[in-house]
């Protein structure tokens, strides 16, 4: 609806040229025809007339000649002849001429062409002579000695130019053209005028469509023709109509999510506004679009809004880098994405919290959030060092004195009985025990102290190390490791693979890139020991490399020993014969399971403020209406299982399990259940080519005994869904058998039989065949949150068809699964 | 018999004397360090058959120290103990890399420490 006003002119111009031409070609056509025919009628007619008047005049001047022949000489006669001739010549617009059968001209004016003779010696013939055309009326003449009927061989012809004749009608045709020539051009610029009626109620309903599309979606085309054109304006209305009310509908639901988006922030202002923690929110690209005020009183950005600015300007650039990567990484891997991180300002803050990535609508990565707080600054529970300082002279006071008295009495009463200065020794060693054991409290707290507080987290030590490697490109080292997998260790991140790189640095530089490098992880003594084998010459000197400097960008530097330490790991080196050395970082093995964290992947205690449907009152509906309740109000739970094989009844078990909530006919990203599973038993290669979980991803994580009340507890009243849904459920139900809990009686919808049911003789309905025909892409296929979300999609999409299919309760839902399942096993059966 | 010669290294005076006084009752000839550089000095002079080390001290570390007496051909036959703090795997783990034949965490009894030193030389 966007064509210009000119347009719409010359539209309507063409329009009315059409039909005025076409108008005027209908009428103009047969008349022409009917025209030129009357034309050569009467051109023929007039032809004919006057040759019949000239035979006539040519008859009758021969009879004049007759009668006079028979009344005089024929000498007289012949002369007589010759004179009326020349008379009827000067009186006539013809010229009588007489002549001869061989074409002679015998008396009449000289010079006048002789007519051929027409057939029977008489009546009129039309002929051509010296370029020009003649009429001519014939008549025999009898000779006067042969009175009687003989052959005649002379003939009297009066001719005339046949210019002469039609002369009078051509004038009368010219005349007669004009006319026509005028009637015509009036018909045109009534046709012209014709049109105009039939073109308005066009052209108004092309003036209303324009307000209605253009400025007013009320306005209605007036048009009374009682026509079809009428009929159109009505059908322009009804459509402005419904385009109004569908209009008004959009805005109302404008209006209420914008509402409910101004609600869901200030929730989250107020939220953050009062948050003990500072919250900084980025976008996608880790740049700053949210700092809450306590971030600000932290950051000394009071004055300043901070807004837009790269997370890396504000914290330590490499360590951001560093943590943001990695939760690059685990978004594309599908694995937890919240990273615990320590940030050492350069004002001496120590800030620590969690930096973690924040889906957006669609599942895409669409920013990151920092909680953190100021280790440094004075807490509610107050400096324990301080508080240990503050009470150790009293502590220590009384021991001290106890043993000075002790041994001062010891010291001047030399000659005490043996048994008695037994006492005075165990009452000695009793105060010295009692002494080491405050010392020693005292000494913890001032460690606890000294060493900040690096929230070391149990991590992958093979991942940390090839982290460190791809860093340093320069030293071509591989990595040997035993087969066995791998225990934890308990490190900062950040910090040990800076002193990986750290050490592999200095390793390129004394070996000046000669001489290969063998990195190898291995567990000896039950300590986890990375070594870096350097065959060939090196210059190094193990007294070095304690003080190594690591700077990362924006920190203060710290040397290597005291890196490691940190990480409550040792360094050293050792030769290995004459040509090799090692150099070996030793790390203890995580004892502890990953703290806080719940099964479902998220922090527990910390709100999911992010996701404000939370808010929102759940629609309560009881199980028995639960039936008839309509589809769309319903909620669901999309799961999924990743098991050790197939075989549930010979002894598989879950290792992954996922779910996805539906509510509102809306997948909600954030209330999602993801969580390992420990099968207590080997998962074969076979399974791990599938799904990638190997065994030590799973030593830590918690049984399905843990896990089931937890699923059952997430699912609620939901309908579960699952793609085969047969599968998953016998694995819920055998988890649930082992855990001792009764199984989960929520009601199941498969969306392999809502496939079945709605793409009808349409071959495959693997989730994959699936996916492929709505357009779903799955992002990590065979891992339980993978496999969930894109059947949940799946979902959503075959729940949109079946009202076609005159499914619209959950009952009919479950009778069209059923229905289906009955078909494919009795066809199953031939 | 020539009395075995033990060394023993801390910073702690009066742990010295104790350990002195122990190993003297039992036979050996004792000899004292109070830091890693002068423990190298010594070493080099008597030539102890064992030497306790602690690996906690001033100018040079126990650790130091015995990586440079492992260096050292004239005290390749030469013992070491070494006296780490309790509880650390990783030390222990560190020192006997670094060519300590034996640990004792601290405190230590007399009994656990005669034990370990008879075991590597008699008196």
């Amino acid at each position: 609806m966007t064509f210009s006003r000119e347009a719409a002119q010359t539209a309507r111009k063409g329009l009315r040229r059409r039909m005025v031409a076409s108008l005027l070609g209908l009428a103009a056509i047969p008349l022409l025809f009917a025209l030129t025919s009357l034309y050569f009628m009467i051109h023929e007619d007039v032809g004919s007339s006057r040759g019949s008047w000239l035979a006539k005049e040519a008859e009758l001047l021969a009879e004049r000649g007759r009668v006079e022949s028979l009344g005089g000489r024929p000498s007289d006669s012949a002369e007589n002849l010759r004179k009326s001739l020349a008379e009827y010549s000067k009186k006539e617009a013809g010229s009588a001429v007489l002549f001869s059968a061989a074409g002679q001209l015998l008396a009449g004016p000289a010079g006048t062409p002789i007519p051929p003779l027409p057939e029977e010696g008489r009546g009129f013939v039309l002929y051509e002579a010296q370029g020009r055309e003649y009429l001519a009326g014939v008549a025999p003449v009898s000779a006067p000695t042969s009175a009687g009927a003989g052959r005649s061989d002379r003939f009297l012809a009066v001719v005339q130019p046949s210019s002469l004749v039609y002369e009078h009608f051509d004038s009368m045709s010219r005349k007669a053209t004009v006319l026509l020539l005028g009637g015509g051009l009036l018909a045109a610029v009534l046709a012209w005028r014709m049109t105009g009626r039939f073109l308005r109620p066009i052209l108004e309903i092309r003036r209303g469509a324009d307000i209605v599309s253009r400025i007013n979606l009320s306005h209605r085309i007036q048009l009374k023709t009682g026509d079809e054109l009428e009929d159109l304006a009505q059908a322009f209305n009804h459509m402005a109509g419904n385009l109004g009310n569908t209009y008004a509908e959009l805005e109302a639901r404008v209006l209420h999510a914008t509402q409910t988006l101004q609600d869901e922030r200030n929730r989250l202002a107020t939220v953050l506004r009062t948050m003990v923690d500072g919250v900084v929110v980025t976008n996608a690209a880790a740049e700053t679009i949210l700092l809450n005020p306590r971030a600000r009183i932290i950051l000394d950005h009071a004055f300043s809004s901070g807004i837009g600015v790269p997370l890396a300007r504000i914290f330590p650039a490499d360590r951001v880098e560093f943590h943001v990567k990695n939760l690059r990484r685990n978004w594309e891997l599908g694995r937890d994405c919240v990273e615990e991180v320590v940030f050492p300002l350069s004002d001496g803050k120590l800030l620590k919290g969690t930096l973690s990535a924040v889906p957006g609508q669609g599942g895409e990565l669409a920013g990151f959030l920092l909680v953190f707080r100021d280790l440094r600054a004075p807490g509610e529970e107050g400096n324990p060092f301080e508080t240990a300082l503050r009470e150790m002279p009293r502590l220590l006071k009384g021991p001290v004195a106890t043993a000075r008295s002790l041994v001062e009495t010891l010291q001047r009463h030399r000659e005490m009985p043996a048994e008695k200065q037994q006492a005075f020794l165990a009452a000695l060693a009793e105060e010295a025990d009692r002494l080491a054991q405050r010392v020693g409290a005292m000494e913890e707290a001032a460690v606890a102290a000294q060493t900040p507080r690096w929230p070391a987290i149990p991590s992958n030590p093979r991942e940390l190390l090839e982290e460190a490697l791809a860093a340093v490109p320069g030293v071509p080292a591989e990595i040997r490791s035993e087969d066995e997998p791998l225990p934890l260790v308990q490190v900062e991140p950040f910090s040990w693979v800076a002193a990986l790189v750290c050490v592999l640095r200095w390793i390129e530089q004394r070996t000046s890139g000669a001489g290969a490098v063998v990195a190898t992880l291995a567990v000896e003594d039950g300590v986890v020991v990375t070594s870096f084998r350097i065959d060939g010459p090196f210059a190094g000197q193990s007294a070095e490399l304690e003080a190594l400097q690591i700077s990362p960008a924006g920190e203060e530097p710290l040397p290597l020993g005291e890196t490691v330490r940190r990480n409550k790991g040792e360094l050293w080196t050792r030769a290995l014969g004459e040509h090799a050395h090692e150099i070996r970082l030793a790390l203890l093995p995580s004892t502890c399971r990953p703290e806080g964290r719940s099964v479902d992947g998220f922090i527990e205690g910390e709100p999911e403020f992010y996701d404000f449907d939370l808010f929102l009152p759940r629609p309560v509906v009881e199980k028995k209406e639960l039936l008839d309740t309509p589809l769309a109000e319903l909620e669901y739970v999309v799961f999924d299982t990743e098991t050790t094989g197939l075989q549930l009844s010979r002894g598989d078990k879950i290792v992954s399990i996922s779910g996805v909530r539906i509510r509102r006919g809306r997948i909600q990203n954030a209330d999602i259940f993801h969580t390992l599973v420990n099968p207590g038993r080997l998962i074969p290669a076979e399974s791990v080519a599938i799904h990638h979980i190997e065994d030590h991803m799973v030593a830590d994580a918690p049984g399905m005994d843990q896990v089931y009340p937890r699923f059952v507890e997430f699912a609620g009243d939901a309908v579960l869904v699952a793609h085969n849904a047969a599968f998953d459920k016998k694995a819920l139900d055998m988890a649930a058998a082992e855990a001792g809990l009764p199984q989960i009686d929520n009601p199941i919808l498969d969306t392999l039989f809502l496939s079945y049911g709605i793409h009808e003789g349409t071959e495959g309905h693997s989730l994959d065949a699936l996916a492929q025909r709505m357009g779903i892409v799955i992002e990590g296929r065979h891992s339980s949150m993978g496999d969930a979300r894109a059947t949940a999609q799946a979902f959503l999409g075959l729940m949109s068809l079946l009202p076609g299919r005159g499914v619209t309760t959950l009952a009919d839902a479950k009778g069209f699964c059923d229905r289906n399942l009955l078909l494919r096993w009795q066809t199953s059966r031939y | 018999m020539e009395k075995k010669k033990v060394l023993a290294v801390d910073d702690e005076p009066n742990i010295l004397m104790s350990i002195e006084f122990i190993l003297e009752m039992e036979g050996y000839e004792v000899h004292l360090a109070r830091d890693g550089e002068e423990a190298l000095e010594v070493a080099e002079r008597v030539r102890p058959d064992l030497i306790l080390l602690d690996v906690n001290m001033p100018r040079k570390d126990g650790y130091e120290v015995c990586r440079i007496i492992r260096e050292r051909e004239q005290l390749a036959a030469t013992r070491v103990i070494m006296l780490t703090a309790k509880g650390q795997t990783l030390e222990k783990k560190k020192g006997l890399e670094m060519g300590a034949d034996e640990y004792v965490t601290k405190p230590f009894s007399a009994d656990e420490l005669l034990a370990k030193i008879r075991a590597l030389i008699a008196p």
